[in-house]
């Protein structure tokens, strides 16, 4: 069975107005995600690594930019429906003007909320600036589960206190024998999935031995802490879906809300463990400028990961950081990858980095996708002269006291690029075609495509 | 052989060009800029030669006419087409035309005296005590403190009473009073340009203090001065017309003031005649205004953020 | 005349810090606690460490482009100051107010500088942003009183250097690229034809062609000129493409000094280890060893007494300087009876620390005292908590346990032969 990509990019388009004129950060992309692996894309300064991630998560700043021409899909749903609707770019010569249709804008806006945050979430390079310094680390890992996640919130307290000896038995040796097919299969029903859930931010605990992580499961199973009113209204609830008509009583509200804010807790808390934090108690209240640039990251990684994305994009989540963290960092994605099965888009400069997290690799230069194929054939076949040239200059035990291989030049303007092939002017390889026409992307062996005029 | 001199100077000419631009592309700003450029102008010709402007004298005093003390209507309002008084006279006989144009001379000039000299003296006080701290930033910055803390009416007032009220003890008040306004706005940016890596690389370089403090962190800081000091120009303008408004002018002197024209003709107003208030009253409203609204567009246009 | 360009000893530097807006207690940062460096003329020393570890410190203290704290620097020294430092004599005053870059007046080091160069790692700040380019270039030529029409003809010269045309003179920094702009720093701090030229990471910024485009002008300048550099990154394997010895530094110390091929093929400080296994290599074939550290950098404000990594090491054991407030924790943790059985009817009511070595524990009930020497060798192999290394002698006496650690001492840079200096005590 072929498998569907999770996310497809065609042909997209993402430009800015700039005093100088318009530039043209995207020019026609194309890319597919699928469902459970990394695509890494490469790429130096402004050739629209970034842009690209914003124009995905539909964040980018609607008086400076937007997607003029092309489509996104994620999960066969279009993120695209309102381009050139919404937020219009109208064209002078090489001068042009952006206007925002307000109320064309939030529609848009509130449909992309309903994926974003929930389906797909983004963990950003300087964590600081995503993280509010106001507010407790706790407040806001646990404020998005109540207000957007009581569902799973419930489910998770009747999954504690409804199931079966026989079903937790059964869950219980499907985790601790890491059985998969048998915990997809269990996933299926919510109420499973809920307790599936716990019971493996138990396993993986690596502080505990296998006797304590016993204990801590026998204390799941005690059932505390909790009325049977609760209980009933939340059943009805999770059946009938009325959520809203039960949460809108201001008494019987903030009454049903409490044990859920505790469940969100223990939630932040097991999400915290889960990216290797381990004293995640004292942490809920600590506040963002406490914590060191990895510990940041980490909280960041916590709440992206907090509703179970299917796609997380990663948009250099290490680059601030030191190599002795950032291999922390990058050996918990890869952990966390396999755990929870989601695809990644993982945008970096540094080919190292590339090199241990990717699957599969899109190099971009000045707003295109050159070249695209899996990590060996990018790595040890490299086709489009760029790629070629951006893995020679990396400094290497054979390069040791000789000189690198350069590209010469630098990267063109993005307001005025070349004609044709946009790496043309620095290419060693240039021939007359290269400097009128774009070369398509082109099939050279199975999944390897390239866009040059020399295949 | 290509001319060395014009192309140092055409990136800057570039620079400028591109100031200019976001300047005029708000159109508030604009309307600033071109009320200011019509005031400084006005003054510019008076002080060449004011038969241009229509004014029959060129004494710098306001000439009473004790014949026919009392107030005429501007000239339009009787026959649309005689503009020989255009803006009428106030108390005592004295033409409103002439009085506004002398005035907005003089306070444009007083003004600019004021906030230069204030300047001048805050931005070396404080850059100063930003590259140097310690006790001298102490110092200097708990003198600013008690120049914040007296009001600036009530100080004039009183050095006008010991020190006799001249309009040249009044600018010597106002500038004591208007320096620390600059010391601290320089010496906030002076801190941050001092950090900077270029401040470090010129010490690396073996550049001696006083050229980075003049030649580096000194233009660094210059953009909020620029706005500061087009609204003070506006603030002291007021100030001075105020002063005069309530009666500081020295009792014999007939010098020409928008403050003190209006001032003097307001009895007048509150029986009919309108245009001895109303028309000086206007000139310094929209002196004030353009001068506000310059300084919000330069305050956007030297913002480096937006320049890119 | 000798061969070495620059002999410092015991350098040091401490940040003040206040610590609240009333209290009148002070705090030093260590950013340097006592490093000794010796660079040789013609080398390229490469400096590496992580964020915080106080590598840019030393860059700049090296130029006294800030005041140090302590220690002597001298550049270019005589034989006769090389033979007394060798020989650990003392310096007297007059000659340290002489030769020392530390202690000399403002206007020698001025001088200095014309001999001594530095290139910033951003190069959009190391560039005043109201000066021309030419202007910039020809900053230190003119504090050195060249006039401006010899000053700018040599500026022509080092823009072509460095591989930019003589149209880039008349053009302001916001002109140019990243990569242009670390070319017109270079050739800034090479205006004065300086003998030694530190270089903080001067490829941080930049993207990996154009900091392959910088390494390889680097290179051309050193071999054409002649340059001593002192190369300071965070970025490993450009370290090793162009230094010819690294030197390592873990908060405020030089953990050890190698030759490159020598510090790569066998790197014998623990932590050194673990950073060249964190180092991203773009080959996807390459399976690492990955060594992990634990934890984060310890704040630099109260470092770790003895050996400072010995908080992070797999291989710390009984000397490498643990204190009593690291044990409390595991203490604590370990002395629990429902963890271990073997404590039952122990309850544990305080731990009080004593001093650096010493610490009590307080029961309120002990019955018994003759498993917890057991319980911790235990836990210290089973669970891998080296902190109990640390202990030298347990003893118990009515309701308390007093707990005796080792003294910690500092190691000191030891040569294991080839030029190979580590401080750590498994060597």
């Amino acid at each position: 069975m072929e498998k569907q990509p999770l996310l497809i990019v065609r042909n997209l388009k993402t430009h800015f107005v700039t005093w100088k004129g318009v530039v043209k950060a995207l020019d026609g992309i194309d890319l597919e995600i699928y469902p459970g692996e990394t695509l890494g894309l490469v790429g130096e300064t402004g050739c629209g690594k970034s842009v690209t991630s914003y124009s995905i998560m539909g964040l980018l700043p609607p008086t400076q930019g937007t997607i003029v021409e092309g489509s996104i899909f994620f999960n066969g749903i279009e993120l695209t429906k309102n381009v050139g609707k919404d937020v219009i770019i109208k064209y002078k010569g090489k001068k042009a003007k952006i206007k925002v249709n307000r109320r064309a804008y939030n529609k848009t806006q509130d449909f992309l909320n309903k994926i974003r945050g929930k389906e797909m979430s983004m963990i950003f390079q300087e964590p600081m600036t995503a993280l509010n310094p106001v507010l407790s680390i706790g407040y806001q890992l646990t404020e998005p589960l109540i207000q957007h996640k009581k569902y799973e919130l419930m489910m998770r307290i009747l999954a504690r206190h409804t199931l079966g000896d026989k079903d937790f038995e059964e869950i219980k040796n499907a985790v601790f024998g890491e059985e998969k097919e048998r915990l997809m299969e269990l996933s299926k029903d919510p109420l499973k999935y809920a307790l599936i859930e716990q019971i493996k931010s138990i396993y993986y605990r690596k502080d505990l031995t296998s006797l304590q992580k016993n204990e801590l499961l026998n204390e799941l199973r005690k059932k505390k802490g909790i009325s049977r009113f609760h209980l009933s209204v939340y059943k009805k609830i999770v059946e009938s879906k009325y959520e809203s008509i039960f949460f809108k009583i201001p008494l019987l509200s903030s009454y049903l809300m409490r044990p859920l804010r505790e469940e969100a807790n223990k939630k932040a808390i097991e999400l915290l463990r889960m990216v290797n934090i381990y004293e995640p108690e004292s942490l809920l209240s600590a506040y963002p400028h406490e914590l060191s640039g990895g510990m940041r990251q980490r909280v960041m990684i916590a709440m992206a990961l907090s509703c179970d994305p299917k796609l997380l994009i990663a948009d250099e989540p290490t680059t601030a950081l030191d190599v002795t963290t950032q291999a922390q960092i990058l050996d918990l994605m890869k952990d966390l990858k396999e755990r929870t099965s989601a695809s990644i888009l993982f945008i970096t400069h540094d080919l190292g980095v590339i090199a241990d997290m990717a699957d599969r690799i899109s190099v971009m230069y000045a707003g295109n996708v050159v070249e695209n194929g899996n990590k060996m054939q990018i790595f040890y076949n490299p086709k489009h002269p760029y790629t070629r040239g951006l893995l020679r200059s990396v400094p290497t035990e054979e390069t040791m006291k000789s000189k690198l291989h350069i590209i010469p030049g630098s990267i063109p303007n993005m307001i005025d690029p070349p004609k044709g092939c946009k790496f043309h002017p620095r290419c060693e390889f240039a021939m007359d075609i290269c400097s009128r026409e774009r070369p398509p992307m082109k099939e050279i062996e199975e999944g390897h495509y390239v866009a040059c005029w020399l295949y | 052989m290509f001319d060395k001199m014009s192309d140092s100077w055409k990136p800057r000419i570039e620079n400028f060009k591109i100031t200019m631009k976001i300047l005029l592309k708000s159109p508030a700003s604009a309307i600033g800029l071109i009320i200011v450029l019509v005031y400084f102008i006005i003054a510019l010709l008076d002080q060449v030669d004011p038969y241009i402007l229509g004014i029959t004298t060129n004494v710098n005093t306001l000439i009473p006419n004790y014949v026919n003390t009392a107030p005429q209507p501007p000239s339009w309002l009787t026959n649309p087409w005689d503009f020989s008084l255009p803006f009428g006279t106030t108390y005592p006989g004295i033409n409103l035309y002439d009085g506004i144009i002398k005035a907005i001379r003089i306070d444009i000039a007083f003004s600019l005296f004021v906030v230069v000299s204030g300047a001048i003296i805050g931005i070396v006080l404080g850059v100063f005590s930003a590259f140097y701290g310690g006790w001298f930033d102490e110092i200097i910055m708990r003198l600013t403190d008690i120049f914040f803390s007296i009001p600036y009416l009530v100080l004039v007032i009183a050095l006008g009473v010991f020190l006799g009220r001249s309009l040249e003890i009044l600018s010597i008040g106002l500038i004591i009073l208007w320096w620390p306004i600059y010391a601290r706005v320089v010496r906030g940016q002076a801190l941050s340009i001092k950090e900077q890596t270029y401040v470090e690389a010129a010490r690396a370089s073996g550049v001696k203090n006083s050229r980075i403090i003049f030649r580096h962190i000194l233009p660094n800081t210059m953009a909020p001065i620029f706005v500061q000091f087009s609204f003070d120009l506006a603030t002291i303008v007021l100030a001075l017309a105020t002063l005069y408004f309530i009666g500081f002018a020295p009792s014999n002197s007939w010098l020409p003031e928008l403050g003190f024209l209006s001032s003097i003709g307001y009895e007048y107003a509150i029986v009919g005649d309108w245009w001895t208030i109303v028309f000086p009253g206007f000139a310094l409203m929209i002196f004030a205004l353009g001068m506000n609204l310059l300084g919000d567009g330069l305050r956007d246009a030297l913002d480096p953020r937006l320049r890119r | 005349m000798g061969n070495t360009l620059i002999v410092g000893r015991g350098l040091k530097k401490f940040f003040e810090i206040k610590t609240g807006l009333f209290s009148r207690k002070r705090l030093n940062v260590k950013a340097v606690d006592g490093v000794d460096i010796t660079i040789n003329k013609g080398e390229v020393v490469g400096l590496v460490g992580e964020s915080g570890c106080g590598k840019t410190t030393l860059g700049r203290l090296i130029l006294r482009l800030i005041e140090p704290t302590d220690g002597e620097l001298y550049y270019n020294p005589s034989e006769e100051i090389l033979e007394k430092i060798k020989n650990g004599e003392k310096i007297s005053q007059d000659e340290l107010k002489k030769y020392s870059i530390f202690h000399m007046g403002k206007n020698d080091v001025r001088e200095l500088r014309r001999h001594m160069q530095i290139v910033f790692q951003d190069p959009y700040s190391s560039l005043d942003p109201r000066y021309l380019i030419k202007d910039i270039i020809a900053e230190p030529l003119r504090s050195f009183g060249w006039d401006s029409k010899d000053a700018y003809s040599r500026v022509e010269e080092l823009l072509k250097s460095v591989g930019l045309g003589p149209e880039f003179m008349n053009k302001f920094p916001h002109e140019l690229s990243g990569g242009q702009r670390q070319r017109v720093a270079i050739a800034r701090a090479l205006a004065l034809k300086p003998e030694f030229v530190v270089l903080d990471e001067p490829t941080s910024a930049l993207d990996v062609s154009v900091q392959a485009q910088v390494l390889n002008l680097l290179d051309d300048l050193r071999k054409e000129l002649d340059l001593t550099m002192l190369f300071i990154s965070h970025h490993i394997l450009v370290v090793r493409h162009i230094a010819d010895r690294i030197m390592v530094m873990y908060l405020g110390k030089i953990v050890e000094i190698a030759e490159t091929k020598e510090i790569f093929k066998n790197p014998l400080h623990p932590y050194t280890q673990a950073l060249l296994s964190a180092v991203p290599v773009p080959d996807p074939k390459t399976k690492r060893m990955k060594i992990h550290l634990e934890g984060e950098v310890p704040s630099p404000v109260n470092p770790p007494k003895g050996c400072s990594f010995h908080t992070r090491c797999k291989f710390a054991f009984e000397k490498c300087g643990w204190t009593a407030n690291e044990l409390v924790e595991y203490l604590r943790l370990v002395m629990d009876p429902t963890r271990n059985e073997e404590l039952k009817g122990n309850i544990l009511d305080e731990i009080e620390i004593v001093s650096d070595t010493e610490l009590i524990m307080r029961f309120k009930e002990l019955e018994n005292p003759g498993n917890i020497r057991g319980v911790i060798d235990k836990e210290k192999i089973n669970n891998n908590i080296r902190a109990f290394y640390g202990i030298m002698g347990i003893e118990a006496s009515g309701k308390e346990v007093k707990i005796k650690l080792y003294e910690p001492k500092v190691p000191e840079l030891k040569n294991v032969g080839n030029n190979h200096f580590v401080a750590c005590f498994l060597h």
